[in-house]
């Protein structure tokens, strides 16, 4: 597993043209984070739902995208308040287009949003988005909210129970304040946080009976509604959230403009 | 201002070679020589102005009125601007089946050996460390806005119409 983490690192820097200016160093081993109880049920909880979600849409087959999808979101991860959940980003593959996040740390962005983002700020915003879902607990609460009449308390009955809240969505407040939250963090990244409200704005150019939005225009509030509230926040807080940082349209293009390649 | 045209239109260049994108006013609304309120006003844009849309900065965007000598060039607030729809097939020719709905998640079936693939993308917090200094990605320190706040600034400022 080691070699095959250090072979990643390596394709990363090699394609970043980065590798020639450092000699490769093997990493320190890295410290193993001790959770709570509380944590760890999460946690289990995540790898619960997460089955379930690869379930309808399997993995992108395609290593390049998804180690540069898992660095740019692990990035994103540790500007927040918990920085040593165990995140995983993946790329699944479905033209929809929608992203998910799951208690503990797992983020999904579908093929279809990752193919309508054309730079590595867009990306950013979209996994802060759902990272911020994970660091406020969103689905967690909505989840045991349902749980209390479901008193058998098991992982795997709660998974499925949690999968509902997937097809009908969280509350517009809580997608508002992820929203909020992602200008933060991508910001504190270093990338422009233009990248969260150019995205929202393309969202609006997809007509509403378009089956490629169905799931996302049923569980998010209006592009619309969210592009007046990231207006309001770019406008009142110009030093915070300044453009002239990363947008990385290249970068990005060398990473996921050719899906097919390997 | 010629110096100002030239520069819009080079910010407008990349965009209209990559997917020529378009968009319409949805509301009356200011097109400005810069992305500021307090900047001057070019002209009036009625609602329904066809536009071709350029880069995105601070909830501003560059936008082109029409083309030829009467073509006006500037800046107009993002939430006054909506893209015109896609045309169909815009993304057919990219990856995966096309389709998500609510069933689609509740009919689904763990598959614990899918998401076991993943493992194999995780980094270390050294690893994401070095892709971010090899990136020259810095971190900054920026604070979560309050949306009340937010809201209480903007109109101090003079800021939403």
């Amino acid at each position: 597993m080691k070699r095959l983490r250090l072979a990643l690192l390596a394709l990363l820097l090699l394609a970043l043209n980065a590798a020639a200016e450092e000699p490769a160093t093997p990493p320190a081993p890295p410290a193993q984070p001790v959770y709570t109880a509380e944590e760890l049920r999460e946690i289990e909880l995540g790898d619960a739902i997460a089955a379930r979600l690869v379930g309808a849409m399997p993995l992108l087959d395609n290593t390049r995208i998804q180690a540069y999808v898992n660095a740019v979101g692990a990035w994103v991860a540790m500007q927040g308040e918990r920085p040593d959940l165990p995140w995983k980003f993946g790329v699944l593959n479905n033209k929809s287009i929608a992203s998910f996040s799951t208690p503990g740390g797992y983020v999904f962005i579908t093929s279809g949003l990752l193919a309508l983002t054309i730079s590595e700020t867009e990306l950013a915003g979209v996994l802060a988005h759902e990272i911020a879902h994970v660091l406020k607990k969103h689905h967690l609460a909505a989840i045991d909210k349902t749980a209390v009449s479901d008193q058998s308390g098991e992982i795997t009955s709660k998974a499925a129970a949690a999968i509902e809240l997937y097809a009908r969505g969280l509350s517009a407040d809580e997608e508002f304040e992820a929203d909020l939250m992602a200008l933060t963090l991508i910001s504190r990244a270093g990338y422009d946080p233009n990248g969260l409200p150019a995205l929202v704005h393309k969202l609006e150019s997809f007509d509403r009976n378009d089956g490629m939005v169905a799931l996302l225009n049923k569980t998010m509030p209006s592009p619309s509604e969210r592009l007046q509230r990231l207006e309001q926040i770019l406008l009142a807080h110009p030093a915070d959230f300044k453009d002239g940082l990363q947008v990385n349209g290249d970068r990005f293009s060398r990473f996921v403009a050719n899906p097919t390649a390997q | 201002m010629k110096k100002h045209h030239l520069l819009l239109a080079a910010l407008l260049m990349p965009l209209s070679v990559q997917a020529d994108q378009s968009g319409i006013t949805i509301e009356e609304t200011e097109l400005k020589n810069d992305a500021m309120f307090y900047s001057g006003t070019i002209a009036k844009l009625p609602e329904k102005t066809r536009l071709t849309i350029g880069v995105r900065i601070n909830g501003w965007v560059a936008v082109q009125t029409g083309t030829g000598k009467d073509s006006k060039a500037g800046w107009v607030r993002l939430a006054a601007v909506r893209l015109e729809p896609q045309a169909k097939g815009l993304f057919s020719g990219l990856f995966g089946p096309r389709g998500l709905s609510g069933d689609n998640l509740r009919k689904a079936q763990p598959a614990p050996q899918e998401l076991q693939k993943l493992q194999r993308y995780v980094l270390s917090r050294a690893e994401v460390e070095k892709f971010a200094s090899s990136v020259k990605l810095e971190k900054r320190n920026v604070d979560y806005p309050s949306p009340d706040d937010a809201a209480a600034d903007a109109r101090n400022n003079g800021g939403a119409e």
